[in-house]
């Protein structure tokens, strides 16, 4: 029973929203209209509900790209060095990993590398994998006999599709849930604060130390910023429509 | 204007809590579950068992934050000049007294002001709502979304942590080992964030519908 409909026709459009449901105090509004670029806010407990957001998918595919890109630099480059006895002594994201398992913590290990390394990654690469979805579907549907037929519609294909479940947007609909689960998780600004921390502590510490960030850090800020506006920007409302199969 | 306001469970509606698609409650057949239409998700009225599996992880984070202040985090042995052990708090002793107030301070809220926080108002709002005293809901429905919010800034002091051991292992001079509070603290972060996403706030909201129901 499709109540939740959307009318827009240009991404400058007033969205009609016939019901909407506050997700934190379960409020029940009608016929709603959201200016463009407005927010709706719950009248009974101020929780911003809805977004009104341009389309910039393609904005957000591009961001996408860019953090997956940085990420191995990110992870491997040295974050940052320092040369306590004249020679460099440099670590990166994967070390500040390894030392806890080297010493024998694998808890911290693991709730390190989840929050810093994998979280992030698995938010990038899902946002990659529904993005890519929509723009494949959305290829074949402007151009039927085009290019992306011709990668999703030739045999092989069909046979890929056929031994998994339901096709393409079916993915596109479950890594985009397993997106929102993970997102939270993704702690690459709280890791930011960290390194500041850490390094004003070993400025201060050993004055003849000479902490100075490595191109590791330049990359990691790279993902961060992906991250961070991936997700901001995002009109999770147009991607869900586009993914929906019942249109 | 309040009598106006409906909740959606008494319209017999429902969020989709992955997608947010509003659909019209049906009772489903024997041995067949509600799906969102359009992500395939099971829809749940309200989230399940939210106030006993929350009660159990803010308890279990209550007793994480302990150990992880006595214990200490990082233990330094210095050539020379003994062992340190340090804690969390003796950290943000030692950056006050190098005079770097400002980073005392953050370390200081988000290893100490954060997780009090996020683990007394929990326990606050699963308090109001078992007693029903519900005429602050409003404010608590807004600390909960600060809870929220701010409860991931906490695993700062974990990153630090990690940033700051992996760098000093200089050899022979000097050696740090990872002491028992960083398990302690990681799992404390991990527990109270679980626990934020496992309540649900709409049971703050519930029981003035059903009063009004019964009257």
């Amino acid at each position: 029973m499709a109540i939740f409909h959307i009318h827009k026709t240009s991404e400058k459009d007033t969205t009609y929203l016939s019901h909407v449901v506050c997700e934190y105090c379960d409020l029940l509004l009608e016929d709603v209209y959201v200016p463009p670029y407005y927010d709706l806010t719950c009248p009974r407990c101020r929780a911003v509900i809805f977004h009104n957001r341009a389309d910039t998918l393609g904005r957000e595919y591009a961001l996408v790209i860019t953090g997956l890109m940085l990420f191995l630099p990110a992870i491997l480059l040295p974050i940052m060095v320092i040369t306590p006895f004249g020679s460099a002594v440099t670590v990166n994201m994967l070390d500040g990993v390894l030392v806890f398992i080297k010493q024998g913590d694998p808890i911290v290990a693991a709730i390190t590398f989840w929050g810093a390394i994998a979280a992030p990654f698995l938010d990038l690469f899902l946002l990659f994998l529904v993005l890519s979805s929509i723009y494949l579907d959305r290829l074949i549907t402007r151009n039927p006999y085009g290019l992306g037929s011709l990668l999703l519609n030739n045999p092989l294909a069909y046979l890929i599709r056929r031994t998994a479940v339901g096709g393409i947007k079916d993915y596109g609909v479950m890594f985009f849930r397993w997106y929102k689960y993970i997102h939270p998780w993704a702690m690459l600004e709280v890791y930011l604060l960290g390194f500041v921390i850490t390094f004003t502590n070993v400025d201060k510490m050993a004055a003849s130390a000479d902490a100075q960030p490595g191109y590791g850090f330049y990359a990691f800020i790279g993902i961060m910023m992906a991250c961070t506006l991936s997700s901001v920007t995002l009109n999770a409302q147009l991607v869900w429509q586009s993914l929906d199969k019942r249109r | 204007m309040s009598s106006e306001q409906r909740s959606a469970i008494s319209e017999k509606m429902a969020l989709c809590h992955s997608c947010h698609f509003v659909s019209r409650l049906i009772v489903p057949k024997k041995g067949y579950s509600l799906r969102c239409p359009r992500c395939h998700s099971k829809i749940h009225l309200r989230k399940e068992n939210s106030i006993s599996r929350t009660w159990a992880l803010v308890a279990l984070g209550f007793m994480t934050f302990l150990p992880s202040h006595v214990f200490p985090v990082m233990v330094i042995t210095q050539l020379g000049s003994g062992t340190f052990e340090k804690t969390i708090l003796g950290g943000v002793k030692n950056m006050a007294e190098e005079q770097l107030y400002g980073l005392a301070a953050i370390v200081f809220i988000a290893s100490v002001v954060i997780p009090l926080f996020k683990l007394v108002g929990l326990s606050i709002i699963l308090l109001a709502i078992q007693y029903e005293k519900l005429s602050y809901r409003f404010r608590l429905t807004q600390m909960y979304r600060m809870i929220v919010i701010i409860g991931r800034w906490s695993m700062v002091d974990i990153f630090f942590a990690a940033l700051f051991i992996s760098l000093l292992q200089l050899g022979n001079f000097v050696n740090i080992q990872v002491g028992l509070g960083a398990p302690a603290f990681a799992l404390m972060c991990v527990i109270t964030m679980v626990a934020g996403e496992l309540f649900d706030p709409r049971l703050l909201w519930d029981k003035q519908e059903k009063l009004k129901n019964v009257q």
